[in-house]
């Protein structure tokens, strides 16, 4: 089973602060979604509402159609996990196992001894004692084997080691292939990761800024470095997110849709049109005053 | 994977019952430890002389009270975000504790009824008088739906209390919430006025002269104290967010 996510003018207030600025998005089913933005950009708190963790201030959240804050039957299909958790402070790794395999209604058993197995969970530790790497591995396992048609990770990961995270992405595509869900991966390792989304979502300031497919970005982000006349001209009339000069050479990251006969007037001046990575546009797009000093 | 699954408030219920099961066990073990002790001396030939027919037991029940208070106070902020972070609704997380607290407070209202007839028994083959010293529900240790009821009310409504306590520190910051303990201590307090028994129902009768209702009135005033706490912890609770935890 699938369910999507539609979200309709969504605020969120903090006393005077507001976190979320009218928040319009629709996530089809079934798909991984990658969702970025700087530190205090509202990702948490947009992830919050959908799973129940906290009700908007403003606005409608439907999941599979039905409101999720305090249904019994939709808020059991969607599984939050977040780097820190909400173990029990004397639940054992087993506890918390079993707490979740009797909460989550898709839950898979063998799933998650695998995982368990995999990561080198110690069962009978208390979870709140456990490394931050570990913490992070019992809640991806304990994510994963939820099984839950919405499942999101906030920076579950961030704690692991390189080779654990690399496992976790193995495991989430695998595990995806087998049974389709809807994942939002929210982090900021966006390099490591970013081959996994199909759609990506970037807020800045409580703002949704970007909602468009993985390639369809990647594809209007370019990269032209060559004499810096020439890249002055064709940068004429673009978004430029960001330039770089050596000597008579500039190196200029424009934005947006570039026709086959752009591409080829930048080649015939002598240019050349690199790629642009979806790290390199996401910095560019939230770049502040002040970023560059 | 369809997998058989129980009620999310019944889950709930079970679930914290195993969470606090060496808790409670210890306690129970401990306390009635040193209430055999603290029996063991006064009733010794030094002391035993000044205590006439008081019995022991009759005083014991303050100690799981205030532990009951205590445990009631844990439970909103140490349990609530771990199941609210797995898929169960804050209304269910209520009727869970809800049904503990009525377990826990059946549990040791019965350990608290096993205990006078023991005292009985033991008072009885030594051959010394035992007397209530202070008003009760009950007359004496054979009325046992009496005394289960006096303090089955008198726990369910201390671990009320704390849970309306742990519930405000959860719900508001530290510093309305300590304004609201004095708010949230009133179902134990009422409970003690209307069960009307113990040292409390003693000053009440005796310093205040003010009788206790009938038997047919203080139960439905008990269940009603006991309704305005579940009330109260669920208006607390409903829509109340999830707290981030700090990285530790």
């Amino acid at each position: 089973m699938t369910l999507g996510i539609e979200v309709n003018k969504l605020q969120l207030r903090y006393g005077s602060f507001t976190a979320l600025h009218d928040l319009t998005f629709k996530l089809d089913g079934g798909k991984i979604y990658g969702l970025l933005g700087r530190n205090g950009s509202g990702k948490t708190s947009l992830l919050s509402i959908l799973a129940s963790f906290r009700l908007q201030s403003a606005g409608s959240v439907s999941i599979g159609g039905e409101a999720p804050f305090e249904n019994a039957k939709m808020m059991e299909q969607v599984c939050f996990i977040q780097e820190s958790g909400h173990m029990n402070e004397g639940f054992s790794v087993r506890d918390a196992l079993s707490l979740a395999a009797s909460c989550w209604p898709n839950w898979d058993d063998a799933y998650a001894a695998k995982l368990v197995k995999l990561y080198d969970l110690p069962l009978k530790k208390r979870a709140t004692t456990l490394s931050r790497g570990m913490k992070s591995a019992l809640g991806v396992t304990i994510g994963l084997a939820s099984r839950a048609p919405v499942t999101i990770f906030d920076e579950s990961y961030l704690g692991m080691d390189a080779p654990s995270r690399y496992t976790f992405y193995e495991q989430l595509l695998n595990d995806y292939m087998e049974h389709p869900r809807t994942i939002i991966l929210s982090t900021h390792l966006i390099e490591e990761v970013a081959s996994l989304f199909e759609e990506v979502l970037i807020i800045d300031k409580g703002r949704l800024i970007v909602h468009e497919e993985t390639e369809s970005i990647r594809t209007k982000g370019r990269a032209v470095t060559g004499p810096a006349e020439a890249v002055d001209r064709f940068a004429q009339g673009k978004t430029v997110f960001g330039e770089q000069k050596l000597g008579r050479t500039k190196s200029v990251t424009v934005f947006g849709e570039l026709d086959d006969a752009a591409c080829e007037r930048a080649i015939s001046e002598g240019l050349e049109l690199g790629p642009v990575s979806l790290q390199d546009l996401f910095v560019h797009m939230t770049k502040r005053k002040g970023d560059e000093q | 994977m369809n997998r058989k699954r129980r009620h999310p408030a019944i889950n709930v219920a079970l679930k914290l019952l195993y969470t606090y099961r060496w808790t409670i066990g210890i306690y129970w073990l401990v306390f009635l430890c040193i209430y055999v002790a603290i029996g063991v001396i006064l009733r010794s030939p030094t002391v035993g002389a000044e205590m006439d027919a008081q019995g022991i037991w009759e005083g014991a029940s303050t100690s799981p009270k205030v532990f009951l208070l205590v445990i009631g106070i844990l439970m909103t902020p140490l349990s609530l975000a771990s199941f609210v972070s797995n898929g169960v609704t804050r209304r269910h997380f209520i009727w869970g504790v809800s049904g503990l607290l009525v377990v826990y407070s059946a549990i040791s209202a019965i350990i608290m009824v096993i205990g006078y007839p023991i005292e009985q028994w033991i008072y009885d083959k030594y051959d010394w008088p035992l007397e209530l010293s202070n008003p009760h529900l009950f007359k004496d240790a054979s009325q046992f739906g009496l005394i289960f009821v006096e303090y089955f009310f008198l726990f369910i409504a201390f671990f009320g209390s704390g849970w309306l306590i742990g519930s405000c520190f959860y719900r508001f910051n530290w510093k309305l919430a300590v304004v609201l303990i004095l708010l949230a201590i009133l179902p134990a307090m009422a409970m003690e006025t209307v069960i009307s028994a113990d040292w409390i129902g003693s000053i009440l009768q005796k310093a205040y002269d003010i009788e206790r209702a009938s038997l047919a009135a203080v139960i439905p005033l008990a269940l009603c104290i006991v309704a305005l706490v579940f009330a109260s912890v669920f208006l607390l609770l409903r829509k109340v967010p999830v707290k981030r935890k700090v990285l530790s």
